[in-house]
């Protein structure tokens, strides 16, 4: 059985966001929702601080608290372990964002995209309003809309329920890697089947020690992250006492 | 009688003006979203919510008063069982409205029949709280037919106080089953829900019953020695409540972080305390306002503490979510949130006051 898991290099991050933007434009999130985020954290006390950068996203548990609690089964298990959502079943009772200890759900407060929606001319006598642009590029309600989402999914979910990463079902079942992946210019986010011993996603776990995300709360987690990046050095020393 | 008679045409236009808000409220949200709420997806769930909870276990308290007679055989508490019975409907009415209005879409609720998950607290609360109505329901037309001791009867007192007793337990657990949560602490937060809906309860009919016979002179004097007893009982059920509640502070403030125990945590123990020293004295039991102002403490501070619940557990932002926000959020109520509460309080009180008008709920078996 596949069981779908990626591994995220810190070394190799640089923190772009490229991720961010191609999860927004191969899902047509709205303002506001994001399938691949991040973490960012300054620690340490001035002088002497860093900053870690730790991109983020659906970590398509195993043992997944947003699906055993969603009270219609609309969050569930699908093929290769992936965490599905059906937006028909939905009932926007949001139990799954408050159940879920990585914080990536996301719930459609207003009808999506509601700037392509409007009327008015953006330059009165000059140019078209949103509206009309959607209309003669022919998207679906923004004129970047890409239809292939639609193929497991609805192309954009409805007001009222909630959404969240799907690993890019539609793009893995045509055998494609999801569109973080793929955007990645570092290579930082390697994809991998986990019950395949030589997959390149075993290979980097074997090799270097991972953590995993609130990994004492046993939703087994399935984003795997490896290394730190710190080109840095210091002089050698023990220390001292004073 | 007269004043009450006078009263009751201003009552009834400020009560269906409520409810005419609360359809208003319910078309806006349903057609616009609930970003007319002050949530966000940090604050998931706020003020109709903490209505919810508070109406629920509300009548979880006056179904479990209520089922005393039928299923424990304390007879002193029949000449209340039938205005207890239709209490308890009407306040989960109150209940439903709240949860309705804040779920993004009923459309699709259909699919907690069709595909129910045996595994989710939520789905359980729906099932058990859908089974009460029904079962209270059905009781209060069997006491209203004059059915007080039948075995259907009896049968039906039963499953509806289990169904009482578990649908709290399950709305403690939604919270409880959140790992994810640090403030709301497993298993013990079920049984303080339990807790909290007899004390709510209690005080509900206490209140209840004081004021119809402060505003009307109704509700029959024959009540007075079971509501005596409840006064008794009232007092042990705020003590009980006020050991728990520190209890849930201290677990807060020693076992998962400190700085969760605010100031507003302890804040609200006052409104258990006062009632409950009150309560403590035989002379304030026996007084009409002592036993009209403390149950009406209670309730607030009961209400508050679920607030507090609700959104101390949701303040901090998890993960990715932090970015951009403050480490703690604060929160007020929109006013779209308000009026959820104004729908949901003046459908329940219209019910009162007609079943109080109609109803005969002092009826009681010959
Ligand atoms: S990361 Fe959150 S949404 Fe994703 S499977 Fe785990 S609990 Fe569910
Ligand atoms: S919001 Fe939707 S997916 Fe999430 S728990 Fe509720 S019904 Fe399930």
């Amino acid at each position: 059985m596949t069981k779908w898991a990626m591994v995220i290099d810190h070394q190799k991050c640089v923190g772009c966001g490229a991720c961010i933007i191609s999860c927004k434009n191969e899902n047509n999130t709205p303002d506001g929702i994001y399938w691949s985020y991040k973490i960012t954290e300054t620690a340490g006390t001035f002088p002497n601080v860093r900053y870690h950068y730790t991109p983020t996203l659906c970590n398509h548990c195993d043992n997944a608290p947003c699906v055993r609690g969603c009270p219609t089964r609309a969050m569930h298990k699908a093929e290769g372990g992936i965490t599905m959502h059906d937006p028909d079943k939905c009932i926007g009772c949001k139990y799954c964002m408050f159940n879920c200890p990585f914080g990536v759900i996301y719930f459609n407060w207003r009808k999506p995209h509601p700037e392509w929606h409007k009327k008015e001319a953006l330059i009165e006598g000059c140019t078209t309003s949103p509206e009309e642009m959607v209309d003669i590029v022919g998207g679906k309600t923004i004129p970047y809309y890409n239809p292939e989402r639609e193929r497991t999914l609805d192309g954009i979910r409805p007001k009222g329920v909630v959404e969240k990463c799907t690993f890019c079902d539609h793009r893995i079942k045509k055998g494609l890697l999801p569109a973080c992946v793929e955007a990645c210019p570092a290579d930082a986010r390697i994809f991998g089947d986990l019950d395949n011993p030589s997959s390149v996603v075993n290979q980097l776990l074997g090799k270097y020690r991972a953590y995993r995300l609130n990994e004492h709360l046993g939703t087994q987690p399935k984003i795997y992250y490896i290394r730190s990046f710190n080109p840095g050095t210091y002089l050698q020393t023990k220390g001292e006492v004073s | 009688m007269n004043s009450a008679k006078k009263l009751f045409v201003p009552w009834m236009a400020v009560l269906l003006a409520g409810v005419g808000i609360g359809l208003f409220t319910a078309i806006v949200l349903l057609m616009k979203g609930h970003y007319l709420f002050n949530a966000n997806d940090v604050l998931i769930w706020t003020l109709p919510l903490g209505g919810y909870v508070f109406f629920a276990l509300t009548s979880t308290g006056l179904a479990l008063v209520a089922s005393l007679p039928s299923v424990f055989g304390l007879t002193q508490f029949e000449v209340l069982a039938k205005r207890l019975v239709f209490l308890a409907i009407s306040t989960l009415v109150a209940a439903f409205i709240c949860i309705g209005l804040e779920l993004g879409s009923l459309t699709h609720m259909i699919y907690i029949m069709l595909s129910p998950n045996l595994s989710s607290p939520i789905w359980y609360m729906g099932a058990l709280y859908s089974l009460e109505l029904l079962f209270l329901v059905i009781k209060l037309w069997q006491m209203h037919m004059g059915d007080w001791h039948s075995i259907a009867s009896r049968w039906l007192g039963s499953a509806s106080m289990l169904c009482g007793v578990f649908a709290a337990l399950m709305l403690g657990s939604v919270f409880g089953l959140t790992e994810a949560r640090p403030t709301y602490f497993g298993p013990f937060i079920a049984i303080f829900s339990l807790i909290i809906a007899m004390l709510s309860g209690i005080a509900a009919i206490i209140l209840y019953m004081n004021v119809c016979r402060w505003v009307s002179g109704a509700c029959s004097k024959q009540a007075d020695a079971a509501v005596n007893s409840l006064t008794r009982m009232f007092g042990f059920m705020l003590g009980l409540s006020l050991i728990f509640y520190v209890l849930k502070l201290a677990l807060a403030s020693a076992y998962t972080r400190p700085e969760f125990a605010t100031a507003i945590n302890f804040n609200l123990v006052l409104f258990l305390l006062i009632p409950y020293a009150m309560m403590l004295s035989k002379r304030l039991r026996q007084m009409a306002w002592a036993k009209t102002v403390a149950p009406a403490i209670t309730l607030v501070g009961i209400f508050a503490v679920h607030m507090q619940i609700l959104i101390g557990g949701q303040i901090r932002p998890v993960g990715p979510k932090a970015e951009g926000l403050p480490q703690v959020l604060s929160y007020f109520p929109s006013i779209w949130e308000i009026l959820v509460i104004v729908a949901a309080v003046s459908t329940m009180l219209l019910l009162y006051t007609l079943g109080e008008r109609w109803l005969k709920l002092d009826a009681a078996p010959e």
